[in-house]
């Protein structure tokens, strides 16, 4: 039995015209990056699709420049991290989902939110208050598909400095997070 | 066991990026929109802009087009370039309206032509073997008569050679009596390396081209230097005063004529004041003469010296000082040139270096998106 093809093959398979080995590709990870990218967008789901999406259409028109400095994977997150900022920077301050948290019914985009069954709002109000640099970087840090040294790959900053900003977002968190609880 | 508040806040906001919705095929959007568009793998225009070899050029092209813009226009419009002062002269215009050519030897001038600034440019008939044309200001009939301009011609020329004497004694043969011209003074010292010659040639005005020529051919020329004083003004006030002292004269002779029965003291005193008359007007004649000469005979110093004295009079120090005068002058000069031509291709191009400048932005942005993209 064959052994399935790495990320970089199937991206080559594409390039050369296998257009089932990018729907390889996104089984293997288009969930993550909805879920970066909904993290990223407040929890709203419609425009994150619309940021991974962008990513796929980017992947098929520059797929070919993919030059192998970086794994694929951080590849991917990396251009779906900056489709989430072009998307925050295309919204008014009014319609940005952070930094006030937005209830589940004014996120833009169409129908409820049945996926969202868990919503944290005092968590999302705590990471709204960052900063876009500090929420994308304290995200990607405990997004379950990325370790540390490929979140600091995505944000191309070295890894150490990765985990002193790190340390400081962490801090800004817990007082959020304390000055919520305590009345 | 308890969880540490580190690990909590930990899966909490792995919690934020895990995504719990429907499973999509956002992929095969991607694919059919980019269908609508462009095949995949085909080449996009970025991709050439992306290519070293192509940005360099494409930024040499607009680099020399802009340069070449900018010194073309420069050169258009500099003074020079406008001051056309053509070599062949036009068809004979009189300068001064209701002057013609049938005053006889009343002098015209000669229209070259026309500078840049709409004056026009006159000078002397060439055929008549005049001084070289002249740049005039531009006033309607004013015009120089140069038939009467009066010019004392000096030149200097200094020549080194090997044998002294032989062109000491050339010098000498260039003479030409017929015109009258001849030697003011001369002085052959010393033999050898020390051997000096001096000359003062006076020429007739008309041949100090066709000498100073010859004087050139016949050594090496070290130094020469020509002068040119015009004495027009001094002859024109002589030749009014003479002018004036002959009328007065012949007023007086015929005074004296008609008043024959005037008292022996008034005849006396008429006498006496007709002497005087002729004195000055035999002193302003004399004066006249003596500029017409120095006028018509113009002057060539010729200094002669051996090859070898010039070599030992040069010390090294003063060489080498003179060299290093000289290279940095010379250096200086060329900077100023590199630096005032920069500084014209840069200021007179300062509106494309904006445009090539926001051009240049613009691509660089869209090829850093996507190069950041990738």
């Amino acid at each position: 039995m064959d052994s399935p093809r790495t990320d970089e093959q199937l991206l080559v398979a594409f390039v050369g015209g296998e257009r089932a080995a990018l729907g390889e590709l996104a089984h293997r990870h288009e969930a993550s990056l909805l879920g970066v990218a909904s993290g990223l967008l407040g929890g709203c789901p419609s425009p994150a699709s619309d940021a991974v999406q962008e990513t796929w259409m980017r992947v098929i028109r520059y797929g070919h420049s993919f030059n192998g400095r970086s794994s694929l994977k951080t590849w991917l997150y990396r251009i779906t991290v900056n489709c989430c900022r072009d998307i925050r920077s295309r919204t008014t301050p009014e319609q940005r989902p952070y930094p006030k948290t937005q209830p589940a019914a004014e996120c833009p985009g169409p129908g409820p939110l049945p996926m969202l069954q868990e919503r944290d709002d005092a968590l999302y109000e705590a990471v709204g208050r960052l900063s876009d640099a500090g929420r994308e970087l304290v995200l990607l840090c405990y997004h379950d598909g990325l370790t540390h040294k490929q979140a600091a790959q995505v944000l191309e900053i070295p890894l150490g400095t990765l985990k002193s900003r790190l340390h400081a977002v962490l801090e800004q968190l817990r007082e959020h997070l304390c000055s919520e609880a305590t009345p | 066991m308890t969880e540490t508040p580190e690990r909590q806040i930990g899966k909490r906001l792995a919690a934020l990026t895990r995504w719990r919705g429907e499973r999509t095929e956002l992929w095969q959007e991607a694919l059919a929109a980019t269908d609508r568009d462009d095949a995949p793998g085909k080449t996009s225009p970025h991709r050439w802009l992306a290519a070293p070899i192509w940005r360099v050029a494409a930024v040499f092209v607009v680099l020399a087009g802009v340069t070449a813009t900018v010194w073309f226009l420069s050169t258009e419009t500099s003074p020079q370039r406008n001051a056309r002062v053509p070599t062949t002269a036009l068809p004979l215009e009189m300068a001064s309206p209701g002057r013609n050519d049938k005053d006889g030897d009343a002098p015209f001038l000669y229209r070259f032509g026309s500078r840049g600034d709409g004056s026009m440019l006159y000078g002397p008939d060439p055929m008549k073997n005049y001084f070289t044309p002249q740049i005039l200001s531009d006033i309607p009939g004013d015009y120089l008569p140069d038939a009467d301009r009066h010019v004392v011609r000096k030149a200097t020329i200094e020549l080194v050679s090997d044998d002294v004497p032989l062109v000491f004694v050339k010098c000498r043969q260039l003479i030409s009596e017929a015109h009258g011209e001849f030697i003011e003074a001369s002085t052959l010292t010393g033999s050898g390396v020390t051997a000096r010659g001096n000359l003062t040639l006076r020429i007739a005005v008309e041949r100090l081209s066709d000498v100073l020529n010859d004087l050139r051919r016949l050594a090496t020329v070290r130094a020469e230097e020509t002068h040119g004083e015009d004495v027009t003004a001094q002859v024109v006030d002589l030749e009014a005063r003479l002018r004036n002292e002959r009328r007065v004269e012949a007023e007086l002779l015929d005074l004296l004529e008609k008043r024959t029965d005037a008292p022996l003291k008034d005849i006396l005193e008429m006498r006496r004041q007709i002497n005087l008359v002729r004195e000055s007007i035999e002193r302003l004649t004399a004066q006249n003469q003596q500029l017409d000469r120095l006028v018509s005979l113009a002057s060539v110093l010729v200094v002669i010296r051996p090859l070898d004295a010039e070599e030992q009079e040069t010390e090294l120090g003063a060489y080498f000082s003179g060299k290093l005068h000289a290279s940095w002058t010379g250096g200086l000069r060329l900077l100023a040139d590199t630096v005032s031509g920069g500084l014209r291709v840069f200021v007179g191009g300062l509106m494309w270096w904006l445009l090539l400048g926001v051009i240049f932005m613009t691509v660089r942005h869209h090829i850093h998106k996507a190069q950041v993209s990738s």
